[in-house]
């Protein structure tokens, strides 16, 4: 199957980054190259040009101005100050208690019990109702961001980390290094991942990290493919044949060119993975393999209180659900944006909008 | 290259996947923790008796490659043995299940490109007005909604407020009128993801097949747009669709272990997740190695329709 | 898993530990703020604790985990009730973890080999004698893995008492016995009893007619037809539609560990005896019974009992049925009492014990199989199960439905309560795994009758006219596992203190809705005979308040 993938990613690629810190790492590399399109078909390959800033101001120029990507960057944002400062972030070890994060958004503690009447509806003291043990749905729903948004992150972050460098070592060393890696890699992806999760959690046992690395396991897949895929076109590329006439190490090549151009396209899926990890996650909650049932988790809320909707207990599902649902929408919407916003040919009008989605599509395919 | 060639080829390539995915799969045994032959009697304290006849059946005492070249044999031969918990043949157990998966899955495809290739056509030609950032928002929609959640939602609205539709499935043969109607539900809230993946897969890509030199000249040439669109950029475009139809496969088998839960659906999903709480390690080998082999095959049917249609890729 | 309880109906003695809880044993959160269960540190509870402490010279607060497993979702409410009422006293540091069948079953069965600092929470259902609770729990030869006994409790007085309570048959005897028992393993606290269960039916008044709720877990169909017993039910077109928790899994009685095999198989087997609904022995297939000897028991069989396959009921039935036992998964339930059958005549048999057995009448009745089974190619139990019962196995769908249907050669010649003919032809049991899904199913009629309504549910149907809701105490309890071979929990007044201090109010009445009772001591309600209001009065008195 790795054989179909230059074909299949031909004419494809994805940027990265609007946030500052991507862009001040970025900007230590000076080599961006001008030309992140790499269309073979319209043989666009200006080589290494432009490592100017104003690329970057560029795509945060493009990214600003499309609306719903800074709705959805907004969004993500709220989600994570209302995770982080949601309630007090204390880290207890040798006796000592470090608090690392001293704000409480949440009007109660999230994991206190009784405090209001169970089951009870909305109301001014619990806005978002109580569950069956009297906690506050709104401070539970507040604080349970944490958990799904740091799942999010950190099953990305771990599967960008075994994947990238698996992926990188395939498509430039090449032969049977990359013979093996992508067959293992094809082999892998041949489990649904739903199923090779359910038999890790089933193997593993259940609870966060677990989750995180049954999540992880099955998730760094799609970035080697995706690396390989833009090392071994970008190999190709002209500038870097001449950088290699001109004599370049391939230390430097990797680094300056290889890197750079390959980096960009995994930020975007990465980012739209966040969404895809988060949603997993609280389906493993709903088989009842996912984190402990005490968790505020999202998906593991919705799954404690599925009974509730027959019981006419609507608002303990429908809060959650709604969070989840806006955090994945929202995380969606910005990978989109980031997708438009580093698309060279968005420059022309016409076009710009046309090819919105074209990466996303492109990395939705390989999320599983 | 040929066809027949690059079709020989790519299929000896599948080889070496195939026997990747069954060792992993065979490895469970192994991997699950407590002593294989607990494992293999799904941990039912059988008598020292019935354990040397464990032993002997599965080979324990082999080296490993012998086991899993027997285990092999046997799969090949649809041999999957019994299951310890339930004492049924498992190969029988599966065959029940299987076709049920198929059906509600293929429905879920059908309904996926019903609704994802119109919709793509006409998010990709209105691109920019709002007809396409509608459509573009409901596939994200579609893709932001957790399925489990949906269905016990739809379940609720339709089955259980309006009574519309069973909740669980009616006493009928798979192809009868009241089946197909019990489908709708589970059918939409397994299709939905799928529906949007294809939206958003068919307009970007005929946006960019819109911007090509042959459009602009057919334009130009004054043939009718419904006949440039339809003629020539759908059917191009359509075969970027049938590039994701093995990893809708694995998307679909996904979406149904969490459908099957909510709809009581007796399919491949359901019967995985139960194995897994039964600790039923035969049958959880047998099921995850049909899933697996079917994705395998299903992707090598893609590359060899794919490579079909488009000769170029024989090249690559 | 290690043990169902056998046939229920016959109420054998071996004890079973229930998983997915929404069997049989229901409640619901209602909206009381119960504050009657508030604790501090000052309570007398946790003062025990402290002192306990303070003796072992351990600093609180003490870390522990509590454990339950992910598929009971009443297991996993009301250990986080018990967490958060350790965490409140400021002496514990109790997280809380749920696991995955499987992995928690191990757990359990390895807590005391592996010296895991885990409090274990689980249920045991048995039958209908005080011995299939207290002896695989507390006796020590059942150590796990071997036995249930997890925690590895071992005390002289128990042993004997418990052994005592085996050997001895006059009644009063053992009455006396099980009090002794049960005051010795308050005094131990090797575990903490937490709840006694109810079993929930909930049916559509418009299609069902008096049906009456077996208290076993595992035997909830024994109202359709119970000739022995004295019940049945008639259901609106001769077609009763209920709910099965989970996938029917092995019918042979040899191999049945799941309750919901057994409740399957119900009414499909019948034994010499069975036992009603208010417990008492009564023949079934044994036309009658006498002692001979206080280790010999002398059958008489109903003449002209056909199988479903055509063979006729003799004593070699009986002898095939108990012999084929050794050395099978389910062993115990015949051989740790039986020692050989002798056959007098074609309808006559003595069952030899080997010592004398106490709860024998309540344990005899099991499964009598037909002959075919013993043949490579003749009858497989474990998936096609044959027996004499009023119903005959008609067809199965994995993950959809477990059919029966009438067995028109059904030996009963009807009396005054029950008619000879069953009301009911056909039984679908419908395998639905999502507890939402059994109600929603109810609700809309697509299923008559429910044993598996989620705990938070049953509330809506009481107050629904058009269902009722038949409940009654079950042989069942909930209870708490201390890690007793580690510190501190090796102190009994450290088990103690956390004995007094566990919500039990709070569990029945936020967990379970009021549906069962708090328990203190091992002998579940449904044991008349054994449970003693004013012993409980008397412990409570004691050791709480």
């Amino acid at each position: 199957m790795t054989d179909r993938e230059p074909t299949a990613r031909r004419g494809r690629l994805r940027v990265e980054g609007f946030e500052s810190s991507t862009e001040r790492s970025l900007e230590d590399d000076t080599a961006w190259p001008r030309s992140v399109e790499r269309d073979r078909e319209q043989s666009r390959t200006e080589g290494s040009v432009g490592r100017s800033r104003s690329r970057w101001r560029d795509i945060w120029r493009r990214f600003r101005s499309d609306r719903t990507a800074l709705l959805g960057a907004a969004i993500v944002a709220i989600l994570t100050v209302l995770a982080v400062f949601a309630w007090p972030l204390e880290v207890t070890t040798l006796g000592y208690r470090i608090t690392l994060q001293p704000f409480a958004l949440a009007p109660y503690d999230p994991g206190e019990l009784y405090v209001g009447p169970t089951n009870a509806g909305p109301s001014l003291a619990h806005p978002f109702g109580t569950d069956w043990a009297g906690r506050d749905q709104f401070s539970r729903v507040l604080a349970g961001g944490r958990y799904s948004l740091s799942i999010g992150a950190l099953a990305v972050a771990l599967a960008l980390c075994v994947g990238v460098p698996l992926g990188a070592i395939a498509g430039y060393v090449g032969g049977w290094v990359d013979e093996a890696i992508m067959r293992v890699v094809d082999i892998l992806f041949a489990f649904p991942f739903l199923v090779l999760a359910i038999a890790i959690v089933a193997v593993l046992g259940q609870g966060y990290w677990n989750v995180v690395a049954a999540l992880v396991i099955t998730g760094w897949l799609s970035y080697a493919r995706l690396i390989r895929g833009e090392i071994l076109s970008v190999r190709e590329a002209e500038y870097v044949t001449a950088a290699k006439a001109l004599g370049a190490s391939d230390r430097r090549i990797v680094a300056r060119h290889v890197v750079p151009n390959a980096v960009a396209p995994v930020i975007v899926q990465a980012t739209l993975n966040v969404g895809t990890v988060v949603l997993a996650a609280a389906a493993l909650g709903f088989l009842g393999l996912g984190l402990s049932p005490d968790s505020a988790e999202w998906g593991t809320m919705l799954a404690d209180g599925r009974s509730s909707l027959l019981q006419g207990h609507w608002h303990i599902t429908v809060f959650p659900g709604l969070a989840l649902f806006a955090f994945v929408l929202a995380i969606n919407l910005v990978g989109d944006g980031l997708n438009d916003a580093l698309e060279p040919r968005l420059e022309d009008g016409e076009s710009r909008t046309a090819h919105r989605g074209s990466r996303t599509h492109d990395v939705e395919r390989r999320d599983r | 290259m040929s066809l027949g060639t690059y079709a020989l080829r790519r299929t000896l390539l599948a080889v070496p996947v195939l026997v990747g995915v069954s060792a992993i799969t065979f490895s469970f045994v192994h991997l699950v923790p407590g002593d294989a032959i607990d494992v293999l009697a799904g941990f039912q304290g059988v008598d020292p008796e019935a354990r040397d006849a464990l032993r002997e059946e599965y080979g324990l005492d082999d080296p490993i490659w012998r086991q899993y070249l027997a285990w092999v044999t046997d799969v090949l031969a649809l041999e999957f043995g019994e299951s310890p918990i339930t004492g049924r043949d498992v190969g029988a157990t599966i065959a029940e299940r299987l076709p049920r998966t198929l059906a509600l899955g293929v429905a879920a495809w059908l309904l996926s490109l019903a609704i994802g290739i119109p919709a793509g056509i006409v998010a990709a030609l209105n691109h920019g007005r709002p007809a396409d950032e509608l459509t573009r928002l409901g596939a994200l929609a579609g893709i932001a909604t957790p399925n489990f959640w949906l269905g016990l939602v739809l379940l609720f609205i339709f089955g259980v407020h309006l009574g519309w539709v069973r909740v669980t499935p009616p006493d009928a043969g798979l192809a009868s009128l009241e089946m197909l109607w019990f489908m709708v539900l589970p059918t939409i809230t397994l299709g939905t993801a799928s529906a949007a993946l294809i939206t958003r897969l068919l307009r970007a890509s005929m946006a960019r097949e819109l911007q090509k030199a042959y459009v602009r000249t057919a334009r130009a040439k004054g043939l009718r747009e419904r006949t440039v669109v339809l003629k020539h950029v759908l059917r191009n475009s359509l075969t970027a669709v049938v590039t994701v139809a093995g990893l809708q496969l694995a998307i679909l088998v996904d979406g149904a272990v969490v459908v099957e839960q909510v709809f009581a659906w007796p399919g491949m999903g359901q019967l995985v997740v139960d194995a897994v709480d039964q600790r039923d390690v035969p049958l959880i080998q047998a099921s995850v190695l049909v899933i697996a082999v079917a994705v395998v095959l299903a992707n090598l049917l893609v590359d060899l329709v794919y490579a079909a249609l488009d000769p170029r890729v024989r090249y690559r | 898993m290690d043990g169902s309880e056998g046939h229920a109906n016959a109420g054998t003695r071996r004890a079973f530990l229930g998983w997915a809880g929404a069997t049989a044993t229901v409640g619901l959160a209602g909206c009381i703020t119960a504050i009657e269960d508030r604790i501090d540190a000052d309570s007398e509870g946790a003062q025990q604790i402290q002192r306990g402490l303070e003796a072992a010279g351990i600093e609180p607060p003490v870390e522990t985990t509590i454990y339950a497993n992910a598929e009971n979702s009443e297991r996993v409410r009301w250990t986080q009730l018990v967490q958060h009422a350790l965490n409140e006293t400021g002496l514990f540091d109790v997280g809380f973890e749920s696991l995955e069948w499987s992995q928690y079953e191990q757990l359990c069965f390895n807590m005391a080999e592996n010296e895991e600092n885990a409090l274990v929470s689980l249920d045991v259902s048995g039958g209908w004698d005080p011995h299939s609770y207290v002896e695989p729990l507390f006796h020590s030869a059942n150590h796990a893995p071997a036995g249930l006994n997890f925690n590895h409790f071992a005390a002289d007085g128990v042993d004997e008492l418990i052994e005592d309570g085996l050997a001895e048959d006059d009644p009063d005897r053992r009455r006396e016995i099980y009090a002794e028992l049960q005051r010795e393993l308050v005094e131990h606290v090797p575990v903490s009893p937490i709840r006694f269960g109810e079993s929930v039916t909930v049916y559509r008044q418009d299609s069902i007619d008096d049906w009456r709720q077996y208290p076993l877990p595992g035997s909830e169909y024994e109202s359709v037809y119970a000739p022995y017993a004295g019940v049945s039910t008639d259901a609106d077109g001769g077609e009763l539609v209920g709910d099965a928790v989970a996938v029917v899994s092995n019918t042979d009685p040899i191999n049945m560990h799941d309750t919901t095999s057994n409740m399957a198989t119900g009414l499909l087997y019948e034994g010499l005896l069975a036992v009603d609904f208010d417990g008492t022995p009564q023949p079934q297939l044994a036309a009658d019974w006498t002692q001979l000897e206080e280790t010999t028991y002398r059958f008489d069989l109903r003449e002209d009992v056909n199988f479903h396959n055509g063979e006729t009921l003799t004593a070699e039935h009986v002898r095939f049925s108990l012999d084929r036992y050794e050395g099978t998964p389910r062993e115990n339930d015949v051989f740790e009492w039986y020692d050989h059958t002798e056959i007098v005549d074609e309808t006559t048999l003595e069952i030899h014990l080997t010592e004398p057995y106490g709860p024998f009448e309540t344990s005899v009745g099991l499964p009598i199989v037909p002959l075919a089974a013993d043949e490579d190619d003749g009858v497989d139990l474990s998936a096609t199960p044959v027996g004499t019962g009023p119903y005959e196995f008609a067809d199965r769908s994995d993950g959809e439905y477990w059919d029966l249907e009438r067995f028109d050669d059904h030996w009963f010649d009807g009396d005054d309560d029950v008619p000879a003919e069953a009301p009911i032809e056909t039984v679908r049991m419908r395998i639905i795994d999502e507890p939402a899904s059994r109600q929603a199913a109810l609700e809309t009629g697509e299923i008559d009758l429910a044993t598996g309504v989620p705990t938070e549910s049953v509330g809506g149907f009481v107050d629904d006219d058009s269902f009722a809701v038949e409940r009654t105490v079950a042989g069942q309890f909930d209870f708490l596992i201390y890690p007793r071979y580690l510190e501190p929990f090796d102190r009994t007044e450290v088990r103690r203190g956390i004995d007094r201090l566990l919500p039990r109010t709070r569990i029945l009445e936020d967990v379970y809705d009021g549906y069962g009772s708090v328990a203190y001591t091992t002998v579940p309600p449904l044991l008349e005979a054994f449970a003693d209001p004013d012993l409980e009065d008397e412990i409570v008195a004691e050791y709480f308040e």
